[in-house]
């Protein structure tokens, strides 16, 4: 049955992929600007070079001429050139995203790990005044924005403190390094974007809902059967209530998956990593079509894909949901 | 805009030269009085600047792009801080006696950085990729006044002129590019774009996408061999983070925010330098519509501001009224000229005298039942922009002219600009000049259909001075020639010039030989050095 609902849900992501790319081009080609935002600050000065720039771009086609050229081409690998930097769309992706994933695998990690042993302590000492400063910290940390908290953490721990380097990924012209110099300077790159500015945000979130779901199975009436058994108090919380509470959580890192390679545009732009969020931005500002393209069509798969494996661990971690 | 223009310009790090006065073309600054300093080797000059695009001089059209190739590549000719040209590949040049035939003789001794030798060959080659309608690239207009050109020996290059062109130099100064390279290639995708071979002072070794581009010193350099082993460009998109690295010192260079000038003076490893850049602030009156068409209007528009007032409250105090189009390092300028005063009572006699007064009491001036009332547009997202353009409308307001702002996306504003819509009243936009006075493309009545005359300006006067200066190949006359345009241009305001800006720069104090410039501080980066204790940076 499993494989059956794989299978209708990969089929649909087909026409849910198509339907956001023809949105996001019909968006990128509505939105003002236009290709002379390509040529920034640089305004062309014959004709006849703007209209061979604009043949040469395809942009003397009329639109859905221009979407179903895109797509033919999307459909033989071919994610076309970057109109400003000249090169293959989709090689510019790819080499960014070994970057991406060096920031964003730790941070969720390191949240996960931090969440879930806090959420369900918060959970079990309710009201508790551990819980109470986790749940304030949680919510100072999900409701500021990010760009915010990694201009402060810099001016903090950077430019105040000289605790952290302010930006990059490596020291630039680091002296005789050995492999171990290396991780750690990588490591000390990795505390504000991905520490501080994802990390803190992702653990925030996680927390919460770890710890609303754990306050549910805790009323659970099995929870109370297993206590009436006489089961001892470890034994009900660990292997009764806190596998049932991180079914919730389950979604939540479902709905991450898109970040693993998507990056953020906040993180990455204000620490310098050269990553595919700031890749994704740069594109937008600069009207880059194929490349807006490019990203967003891998962002949107990832979703898609997230919310798929989301759905299908449920099902396997939950013997009562069964997909037909 | 001009080929060296976008080479130059800024060099998002900028430059002035007016405060060096004439000094010095491209020789080691004269150091001080005793001890003697003898130059040394070594060190790398870590730069801090937004991402390149395209290195190949005849495709990029950005700022950091522009500043690599100037190192990497080598014009015929380059200019020094005076806005001169002088030397590079080219030895000497010479032209016939109708100005028609300019005839470059090129240095023997200049080997590509592959070590491929360079000749006339390449010349003639970046010349046939401009004109190629193949090519992406917004350069082909700076060769419009070109009929053909030949290979007359490896070491002598020939260009025929359709008319004598004095400003002709100008686009001789862009980067030259390898044909043994690239011939045969799709020069738009090339992956030379990326990984550059030039005849620069220094040469390319790698880009780490996002992160930096790194330049090495070329051993074989055809002139002063550069000090520096090597310079680095690290790239960070964030202008308030790149501010906290040239504090911190994780950078040597970089451009300097307005509001940050006061903090950085006080970091004591840096040296900050202002002074006017190439860009210039103006306002654009559209004068197809009755509204714009009299000069008594336009100069009104123009007395009715306070240019004090609106440089210290828009930009910081960084910006120094202009006068005309010239760049104030320019020898274009006639030091008479006066930025227009400010003089709100001139102005309304003015637009009294051109029909516009106040007949029904609404406090805006009208004429045969018409008010005085246009759209404004400026770019949106630039503070700047967006600061002045709400001063101008108080000050219109106080003489009775109603300002109403637009705020635009840049290609949303320029498309509305460009012809053939020029679907526009008025404007505020700023424009980066070439090193060459020549004014052709923004004021002669010829441009006014396709080119840059945006605002259709229309004078006689003007049209034979630029024609003149363009034709005109003495150099003292020349000057004489733009000395009057000069004037004409203050008198008639095809556009109410506002403002250049003024460009702020730190530089680590541990460099010796810099010298800020209009065309760009690394102008003469060959010259600079670091005594061996302050040096960073081991030898790559």
């Amino acid at each position: 049955m499993l494989r059956g609902y794989i299978a209708r849900r990969l089929l649909m992501t087909v026409p849910m992929l198509l339907l956001i790319s023809f949105l996001t081009f019909s968006m990128m080609h509505l939105a003002p600007g236009g290709l002379s935002a390509v040529f920034i600050g640089a305004r062309v000065r014959l004709e006849e070079d703007r209209i061979a720039i604009m043949r040469h771009y395809g942009l003397d086609q009329p639109f859905h001429i221009r979407y179903f050229r895109w797509l033919g081409r999307v459909l033989e690998g071919d994610f076309g050139y970057s109109l400003r930097f000249r090169r293959p769309a989709l090689d510019m992706i790819v080499e960014r995203i070994p970057a991406t994933l060096q920031l964003t695998i730790p941070s969720i990690l390191v949240s996960v790990a931090v969440a879930i042993p806090v959420g369900v302590l918060s959970a079990l000492r309710q009201y508790s005044v551990a819980d109470n400063l986790a749940t304030v910290g949680a919510f100072l940390f999900v409701s500021t924005p990010s760009f915010f908290l990694g201009i402060v953490a810099i001016l903090i721990f950077s430019v105040g403190l000289g605790w952290l380097p302010i930006s990059g990924m490596s020291t630039f012209g680091l002296r005789d390094p050995t492999t171990l110099t290396l991780i750690v300077d990588r490591l000390r790159h990795l505390v504000i974007p991905g520490g501080i500015v994802l990390g803190l945000g992702y653990t925030a979130g996680l927390l919460r809902y770890v710890r609303g779901s754990m306050l549910d199975v805790l009323r659970q009436e099995y929870i109370r059967t297993a206590r009436a058994k006489g089961l001892s108090e470890r034994v009900v919380i660990y292997k009764h209530a806190l596998r049932n509470s991180l079914l919730p959580v389950v979604t939540i890192l479902g709905m991450w998956v898109p970040y693993i390679l998507g990056g953020s545009m906040i993180a990455e732009v204000i620490s310098a990593w050269p990553g595919m969020g700031r890749l994704a931005v740069d594109a937008v500002f600069g009207r880059d079509y194929p490349l807006v393209m490019g990203t967003l069509l891998l962002a949107a798969s990832m979703t898609l894909v997230g919310n798929l494996l989301a759905d299908v661990s449920y099902s396997l971690l939950d013997p009562r949901i069964r997909y037909e | 805009m001009n080929s060296r223009v976008a080479r130059l310009i800024l060099v998002a790090t900028v430059v002035a030269a007016v405060a060096l006065g004439a000094g010095c073309p491209r020789r080691a600054p004269e150091v001080e009085a005793p001890p003697v300093v003898t130059p040394v080797r070594g060190d790398t000059l870590v730069i801090g600047d937004v991402a390149p695009m395209v290195l190949n001089p005849i495709l990029a059209t950005d700022v950091p792009s522009a500043t690599i190739n100037g190192l990497v590549f080598s014009g015929l000719v380059r200019a020094n801080d005076r806005l001169e040209f002088e030397p590079e590949l080219a030895e000497s040049w010479d032209m016939s006696p109708d100005g028609l035939v300019w005839t470059f003789h090129l240095r023997d001794d200049v080997t590509w950085h592959d070590g491929t030798p360079f000749t006339a060959e390449d010349v003639a080659f970046t010349l046939e990729r401009i004109r190629d309608p193949h090519t992406i690239t917004v350069r082909r207009g700076d060769y419009e006044q070109v009929d053909r050109w030949e290979v007359v020996d490896p070491h002598t290059f020939r260009v025929y002129f359709k008319e004598p062109f004095a400003p002709a130099l100008q686009a001789f100064s862009i980067g030259v590019i390898p044909k043994h390279l690239l011939q045969g290639v799709d020069i738009n995708t090339a992956p030379f774009n990326t990984n550059p071979v030039g005849t620069g002072r220094f040469r390319f070794r790698e880009w780490k996408p996002d992160v930096h581009v790194i330049l090495d010193r070329n051993e074989e350099y055809f002139e002063q061999v550069p000090y520096l082993d090597s310079i680095a460009f690290r790239l960070i998109p964030d202008d308030a983070v790149r501010m906290e690295e040239l504090a911190g010192g994780g950078i040597d260079f970089a451009g300097i925010l307005p509001v940050q000038y006061a903090r950085m003076k006080g970091v004591p490893h840096l040296a900050v330098h202002r002074f006017p850049a190439l860009r210039f602030d103006y306002f654009g009156w559209n004068e197809r519509l009755p509204l714009f068409d009299d000069d008594r209007v336009r100069n009104a528009l123009g007395l009715a501001l306070d240019r004090e007032a609106i440089a210290a409250a828009a930009y910081e105090g960084f910006a120094v009224p202009a006068t005309g189009p010239f760049p104030l390092a320019s020898w274009a300028i006639d030091p008479a000229v006066q930025p227009l005063g400010y003089d709100p009572e001139r102005a309304k006699q003015l637009m009294a005298e051109a029909g516009w007064r106040d007949t029904d009491g609404d406090t805006w001036l009208d004429r045969d039942g018409k008010r005085f009332e246009f759209e404004f547009l400026g770019r949106a997202g630039d503070p700047i922009a967006k600061m002045v353009i709400e001063l101008a409308m108080e000050y219109y307001k106080a003489i009775g002219v109603k300002l109403n702002p637009l705020f635009l996306e840049w290609g949303d504003l320029v498309s509305r600009l460009d012809p053939p819509r020029r679907a526009f009243e008025a404007f505020f936009l700023g424009f980066s000049v070439g090193v060459d006075p020549d004014v052709h493309i923004f004021y002669h009545s010829t441009q006014a259909e396709w080119g840059f005359n945006d605002t259709n300006f229309q004078d006689a006067e003007v049209d034979r001075l630029i024609d003149e200066g363009r034709r005109t190949m003495d150099f003292a006359a020349r000057k004489q020639v733009y000395y009057q345009l000069h004037r004409r241009l203050h008198d008639t305001q095809p556009v109410t010039f506002m403002f250049f800006r003024e460009a702020i720069l730190g530089v680590d104090q541990r460099f010796q030989g810099v010298v800020p410039s209009p065309i760009g501080t690394l102008w003469n980066v060959e010259h600079w050095w670091v005594p061996q204790a302050q040096q960073k940076h081991p030898a790559p």
